[in-house]
């Protein structure tokens, strides 16, 4: 105890000088040295003091214990705050968070929600559209077949028109031969008037022929396209002149009518024939003349001209008419697109078009307000040979050709080879469509002749395959049916000619220049 | 003489009634073309019977019957229309302002003379 006393160097005064004394003590006997004993009073100052400096001690200790205590507890205190706070914080931030992540969801929830609703009006509008579209569709379907009916229509009503107006101009010429010769007849001293009987009767018979001529203007309305049938080409100058006399009463009466005169002249030009058929050539040429009488309210002049163009034949329809503006002039060959207001169907010009279309040939309309229309029509060559049907005309020699006849009829394909042969042509043989087609990959033939009704496979079927194999082929069919029904049907695709049987030798000779021409 | 018009567009027609109306030296002929000129030579030269085309130029067959008819300068000219258009409906028109008779065309002679005949009896 005493060492731990001396230890502790800060205790004050007496005390001190007593320990100090102690220790020296200690020290001396420890080396054997003889000391002094100290004083009696020391000694009980020493045992007070020690006393004294154990409670001290312990007062020390104590306060020590109590000061490490407090500070332990404050430090345990401020520590517990500390983590109390931190927790805190942490739960706090905790919420935030959460608060955080549920607003998030929720908003991700929302644009979820909003982005099925897009997709459902999106597929509403799809289907929305695409009822639309079928029903766009019908309707134009639509459409198109009242455009046909309209036409149709526009054709029937002009034909109507026609009709009457022949029936009208068919009495009229009937009118003179009736009453002159019931003349002639009845009444008494007529007959003996040499000169007027002469007259009379030229007048029945000049009245009579302008009957016929009516009634083939009524019988070209009814047969359409179906006369020409196997060639359709046509004579450019017999047209306009027939086109012209057609169109006759309505030029004719016009010039009585207003007090105007319409002449109609013509300066036609030796030109060749022209792939197009001469009916609707003739149907164009009527609709132009026409429309040149309409253009002509005063009296004026028509003039229709024939000529060599480069490429083809030029027919020109040249009035001295009201002419047509810039805007009339665009719009001119529109269907349904007129100036006679409520007279005009629009449908003349567009038909003009279509046929001159059809025929491969253009238009060019060349027109000034106050002056006049020109229509100049330029039809392609025909290249397949003489215009003349009816006449026995010879088409030119042909050079020999390799054929390739199909007929399930032995004997009338021996006939056939016969007049091939006749003809400086040779000839390969097949009795049905298979073999043809074995026989068509092999061979290289000019012209491929068949038969149309076959068993397995026919005419029609068979032309058609060889044209997908190659379609430059040229295909003659041939038929033993009556022309009504070739006249009628519209030639099968992959078919370029049909001819009937009973096959003539002039009849083959034609078909075949009229291809490989 | 009694004056007979004949207005038609057809200069044949014209030719041929005149010549029917001819064969009787009792009827001499004017001719109109048109309906315009009808109505001015109806009018000038009072004729006493009138042979009227349906079908004439600028003015038709029918205004200028009741033209005629309606005016008291011209109601007493017989009119005779001649039609080659076979309508129904001509025949209704016969009412109001009408002709005195209808003839179709084609027509035999006889039938020319026998209506002015009939119709042009007082003279």
């Amino acid at each position: 105890m005493i060492t731990i006393g001396a230890s502790i160097s800060i205790v004050p005064g007496r005390l001190g000088h007593t320990i100090d004394l102690l220790t020296y003590n200690n020290a001396a006997v420890r080396r054997g040295i003889d000391v002094k004993p100290t004083d009696p009073i020391s000694i009980q100052n020493i045992t007070k003091e020690v006393n004294r400096l154990r409670w001290m001690s312990f007062g020390v200790v104590a306060v020590g214990f109590v000061v490490l205590y407090t500070t332990l507890v404050g430090i345990v205190w401020r520590g517990r705050k500390t983590i109390l706070n931190q927790r805190r914080e942490l739960e706090d931030f905790n919420a935030e968070l959460e608060t955080r992540v549920a607003a998030r969801i929720e908003e991700i929830r929302e644009t979820n929600f909003r982005l099925q609703s897009e997709i459902q009006e999106r597929r509403q509008a799809e289907t929305e559209l695409s009822r639309i579209n079928s029903r766009l569709e019908e309707t134009l379907g639509e459409l198109q077949e009242t455009q046909r009916q309209v036409v149709q229509q526009a054709r029937m009503q002009a034909m109507g028109e026609m009709a009457s107006g022949v029936a009208h101009d068919f009495n009229n010429a009937l009118a003179p031969i009736v009453a002159y010769t019931d003349l002639l007849l009845e009444i008494p001293g007529v007959l003996d008037k040499k000169e007027q009987v002469t007259t009379y009767l030229e007048t029945v018979r000049t009245s009579a022929q302008d009957a016929t001529n009516v009634v083939k203007r009524l019988r070209e309305f009814y047969r359409g396209n179906e006369s020409e049938e196997v060639l359709s080409t046509a004579s450019v100058n017999q047209v306009v002149q027939e086109a012209v006399s057609l169109t006759q009463p309505r030029w004719k009466n016009q010039a009585l009518a207003a007090g105007a005169e319409i002449n109609v002249e013509t300066e036609l030009e030796e030109v060749p024939a022209v792939a197009m058929n001469p009916s609707e050539l003739r149907e164009v040429l009527t609709n132009l003349i026409l429309n040149a009488v309409d253009a002509m309210p005063n009296g004026g002049t028509i003039t229709l001209r024939s000529r060599l163009g480069s490429h083809g034949v030029e027919v020109e329809v040249d009035d001295t008419g009201t002419g047509m503006s810039e805007e009339v002039l665009q719009r001119c060959l529109d269907p349904f697109f007129t100036t006679k207001g409520d007279r005009g169907s629009g449908l003349g010009l567009s038909m003009v078009f279509g046929s001159v279309q059809r025929g491969g040939g253009t238009i060019d309309i060349d027109t000034e307000e106050g002056s006049g229309t020109k229509f100049v029509i330029h039809l392609p060559f025909d290249t397949t040979g003489d215009a003349e049907t009816e006449e026995i005309g010879l088409p030119a020699p042909s050079r020999p050709l390799h054929v390739l006849t199909v007929d399930d009829d032995k004997l009338g394909q021996q006939a056939l080879s016969e007049l091939m042969f006749a003809l400086g042509h040779t000839v390969d043989l097949a009795s049905d469509g298979r073999e043809a087609l074995e026989k068509f990959q092999v061979g290289a033939y000019d012209v491929v002749m068949t038969d149309r009704a076959m068993p397995n496979m026919n005419g029609d079927q068979l032309s058609a395959a060889i044209k997908e194999r190659d379609s430059g082929q040229r295909v003659i069919m041939m038929t033993g049916f009556g022309p009504i029904m070739e006249g009628n049907s519209e030639k099968p695709s992959g078919v370029d000619l049909i001819i009937s049987k009973p096959i003539t030798l002039s009849g083959l000779r034609e078909a075949l220049a009229a291809v490989t021409g | 003489m009694l004056k007979i018009l004949v207005a038609d567009d057809d200069s044949v027609i014209r030719q041929t009634v005149s010549d029917i109306i001819a064969t009787n030296s009792r009827y001499e002929v004017v001719l109109a073309a048109d309906g315009d000129e009808a109505q001015r030579v109806a009018l000038l030269d009072s004729p006493d019977l009138i042979f009227l085309d349906l079908n004439l130029p600028k003015i038709d067959g029918w205004s200028v019957c009741r033209f005629l008819k309606m005016s008291s300068a011209t109601d007493q000219i017989k009119v005779v229309i001649l039609t080659g258009l076979v309508q129904g409906s001509v025949r209704e028109r016969t009412l109001e302002f009408g002709p005195d008779a209808i003839i179709e065309k084609p027509f035999l002679a006889r039938q020319i003379l026998e209506i002015m005949d009939q119709l042009l009896v007082d003279g």
